[in-house]
């Protein structure tokens, strides 16, 4: 019988497709090499791609800081506040007034003349359009009354009440106000200003697709920084693995990394770079709240009834207990491979801080004393606790934390139920303390006071309850209408000291921030403190 | 045929409209998209008012009414967390899609159909073992692995293509290859059983016995009358591989509608969500519409008239 598709046919046809296929690849053009003047930076995610600050989410801050410059730079070792596109910046009319001197001289990108005070204004005052969201316009609208600027490099703005906290909206990370030309964004509008942004700072955008990447180019003669390298590109890569296969390709010279991904890239021949103390993490233990929220759970092994002294004190002894049972120093080495610690303290208040006491520190890894604790307090076999491993902004590698967490709890007998839920749906329940008495693993970056933080997060009319709710409103009221930073820095200090012997969380301890450097890089001279790095004009080159 | 086609357009578009509400209300029951943007500090009057600019506050019924309306237009809204466009959103995003799909969908037919037509016409064969245990394979590995070892091997190792990105046609042919390996294997097995069926019946030894060449018995008498199953599968494999694969793109980072649908789904970003399920509801229907049309065509035996 005679086959018009014959075995050798098939098979000469068959290795003629497959020689295209494998030869395509050198027929085409080759994969870009390395080149020496071009930086390339990885990023996992980079928010709602937007560059202003009214509708930011801080995760965009990687993606634009290069574009511009704050009004007030930080001490990239204490933190402290250094002059940044702001000369000089002081309170007067009891706090209510705060006047802003700009440097002179400064020019946005692509010829869109000096920065003004009507430049800060503009950017400030978007804060008040309907539909700003983001970053610090929250503030701005309920706080700030006007906006007056009596000379070209002058900006008063006058709030309706004493505001102590105002510098640290204009400097980096929290809050930061990205300043924007107002000729620029009033000449093209809103849309095409945020898909190529004008700034003042070290790098000049030049193109970008969304949800992929954006190149850069380094202004020349920058005043604040010029960049060692020409050209920047930042490209969006989701994979952890593949960015670390970009890196040992040399196609990448920047990514974060954490976890197993660390060990993997110091094999591979990477060099491992620290944020240092980037995030405090702790545990939140949902419950603690005021009788008119949901998650109130007074009956909760780890709450108690604050009304009954000795249901108080059992529920802080639980607390205590859940605290012991947690094996941190696994965590550290395990999770965190060696890069973070048992910095003693994890709720808002940093060593950097005033107030701050050595005295804190990490309850110790002790499941006997734990056990002891969990009979006195009428819980000797345990009970059972939800939790959501999940993935937050800061606190990348949440999952694997509070798989750690439950597996120790699990050893005391408590039963550990895990619900897993994403960010965007556990996150408003967090807000509205709707959570089903849940816990989750939450990584904090500082405040410049911790009363920034609690304010937030401990007030029962705060935004959030990531520890406790009502227990020390007016304490943190009192401190909060306290103006003399010394006597402030006691009242913080007092609070601080009731919050640990509280054990309201539990305390896991402080993190770093990693990257991985290719051999493009020479070092990269980062802000302590500060999760989300973006200031790339300090990257140097390699040999 | 024309009556049917009627028919099936007028099913097609009753299937779109329950589609419309059935996303319409689902992404509206799965959050509130507000909420998520918001920063923790926002107060509960700050969402309000963004929810009243938005016109998230209207009853569900008058905002239906409105995505209709505009919908018709082509105008699928403001996507809520970028605030742009959602439907030019999701035309930029289109094209790294369409790229990754038609490769992956050129290596299905460039390698399944061949390979499952030989594998069958030559059963038992050592490439028929190897067609099959390739299936098996295809099937059996999941492509985020499949896609990573490609990494490694050709962009790590060998240094030969991109790791990761869009830019050059060398960029699309790893994340090509990843999404079109299942495929390939699914089409492969299905093509083959499919010959294997076709070849013994009594039509093709009758044509074998009338002296055509074998060329002519293969394709013409036995492929034709086996690629009823294959056309159904192959028709809404491709509108799948055509609409993005998150988790191709995801490692890859290849820009694709995939990342952005997920990123919609995640915060709750109506317009895109609706827009982008419209779309894909329009393309099913469309596909389907043809391979009913195409059924007509292979096999003469099948009716739709009455």
């Amino acid at each position: 019988m005679s086959r018009s598709i014959d075995r050798r046919a098939f098979l000469r046809r068959a290795t003629a497709a497959a020689a295209v296929l494998t030869a395509a690849p050198l027929l085409g053009p080759r994969p870009a090499r390395a080149q020496p003047d071009r930086l390339v930076v990885a990023l996992g995610q980079w928010g709602t791609e937007t560059p202003f600050a009214w509708r930011h989410v801080q995760a965009e801050k990687p993606l634009w800081d290069c574009v511009y410059d704050p009004l007030i730079t930080r001490d990239p070792k204490t933190f402290e506040y250094r002059p940044g596109l702001a000369t000089e910046w002081k309170p007067s009319n009891e706090l209510k007034t705060w006047t802003f001197k700009l440097r002179p001289g400064v020019r946005f990108h692509e010829g869109y003349g000096e920065l003004t005070a009507e430049d800060v204004k503009f950017t400030v005052e978007q804060s008040h359009k309907p539909d700003s969201l983001g970053g610090s316009a929250y503030y701005f609208r309920n706080n700030l009354d006007r906006i007056d600027t009596p000379d070209r490099l002058t900006v008063v703005m006058h709030f309706k009440t004493r505001q102590w906290i105002v510098p640290s909206l204009f400097t980096q990370y929290v809050g930061y106000q990205n300043v924007i030309s107002k000729k620029y964004f009033e000449s093209v509008g809103e849309q095409k200003a945020a898909a190529h942004p004008i700034g003042t700072g070290p790098f000049r955008h030049v193109e970008g697709k969304q949800g992929d990447y954006h190149r850069f180019e380094a202004v020349p003669g920058h005043w604040r920084k010029m960049p060692a390298f020409k050209e920047l590109l930042i490209r969006r890569i989701p994979e952890p693995a593949t960015r670390l296969a970009g890196l040992r390709s040399g196609e990448i010279d920047i990514a974060q990394v954490f976890g197993d991904y660390l060990e993997q890239a110091q094999k591979a021949g990477l060099r491992i770079h620290e944020s240092p103390n980037a995030a405090q993490y702790w545990v939140i233990l949902t419950g603690q709240t005021t009788p008119d929220r949901e998650d109130f759970c007074p009956q909760c092994a780890w709450v108690g009834d604050q009304k009954d002294p000795r249901s108080w004190e059992n529920g802080r002894k639980v607390r205590l207990a859940l605290n012991l049972a947690v094996n941190k120093k696994a965590i550290y080495s395990g999770l965190w491979k060696g890069r973070g610690g048992d910095t003693p303290y994890s709720y808002y208040y940093y060593p950097f801080h005033r107030g701050y006491s050595a005295d804190w520190k990490v309850p110790p890894y002790d499941p006997d004393r734990a056990k002891k604790l969990l009979a006195e307090a009428g819980h000797a076999g345990g009970f059972e606790v939800r939790v959501n491993p999940y993935v937050q902004l800061v606190a990348q590698d949440g999952p694997d934390v509070m798989e750690a967490v439950a597996l120790d709890w699990e050893k005391l007998g408590i039963k550990v139920k895990r619900v897993p839920e994403a960010t965007s749906s556990f996150g408003p329940k967090g807000r509205l303390r709707k959570t089903n008495k849940t816990f989750s693993v939450y990584g904090s970056p500082p405040f410049d006071e911790p009363l920034a933080g609690w304010e937030r997060v401990l007030h029962s009319k705060g935004a959030f309850n990531l520890l406790l709710d009502g227990a020390f409103d007016e304490d943190i009221d009192a401190a909060m209408r306290e103006f003399d930073p010394a006597r402030r820095a006691q009242l913080t200090h007092a609070l601080g000291q009731r919050l640990y012997d509280g054990y309201h969380g539990v305390m896991l301890g402080m993190k770093s921030i990693t990257w991985a450097l290719g051999k493009k890089v020479g070092s990269w001279s980062t802000l302590a403190y500060v999760p989300a790095e973006t200031n790339y004009e300090y990257v140097t080159a390699g040999s | 045929m024309s009556r049917f086609i009627a028919g099936r357009l007028a099913q097609s578009l009753v299937s779109m409209v329950v589609v419309s509400i059935v996303v319409f209300a689902l992404v509206r029951l799965s959050g509130d998209p507000i909420a998520i943007m918001a920063p923790p500090e926002a107060s509960q009057a700050d969402i309000a008012r963004m929810r009243a600019y938005l016109g998230l506050d209207r009853s569900w019924a008058s905002q239906y009414g409105t995505f209709i309306s505009h919908a018709l237009r082509g105008d699928f809204g403001t996507s809520v967390r970028f605030r742009r466009p959602a439907m030019e959103l999701i035309a930029e995003r289109y094209g790294a899609t369409l790229e990754l799909g038609g490769l992956a969908v050129l290596i299905v037919i460039v390698v399944a159909l061949p390979v499952g037509v030989y594998a069958a016409v030559h059963r038992g064969s050592g490439l028929d073992y190897a067609a099959r245990a390739f299936a098996a394979l295809g099937q059996a590995v999941p492509p985020f692995w499949l896609g990573l070892l490609l990494v490694l091997v050709f962009g790590v190792l060998l240094r030969l293509l991109p790791t990761s990105g869009r830019g050059t046609p060398l960029h699309v042919l790893l994340p090509g290859i990843t999404l079109g390996w299942f495929a390939v294997a699914g089409l492969m097995r299905l093509t083959r059983s499919a010959m294997l069926d076709t070849l013994g019946s009594e039509y093709v030894k009758l044509a074998r016995i009338k002296g055509l060449p074998e060329r002519t018995v293969i394709w013409r008498h036995a492929f034709k009358n086996a690629a009823l199953p294959v056309v159904t599968f192959a028709a809404l494999l491709f509108v799948a591989l055509l609409n993005g694969s998150i988790i191709v793109e995801t490692v890859f980072g290849w820009p694709g509608l995939g990342l952005l649908v997920i990123e919609a789904v995640d915060s709750r970003d109506y317009p895109i969500v609706q827009a982008v399920v419209m779309c894909l509801s329009a393309m099913y229907a469309g596909v389907n519409l043809l391979v009913d049309v195409l059924y007509a065509y292979l096999n003469p035996r099948i009716r739709y008239s009455s």
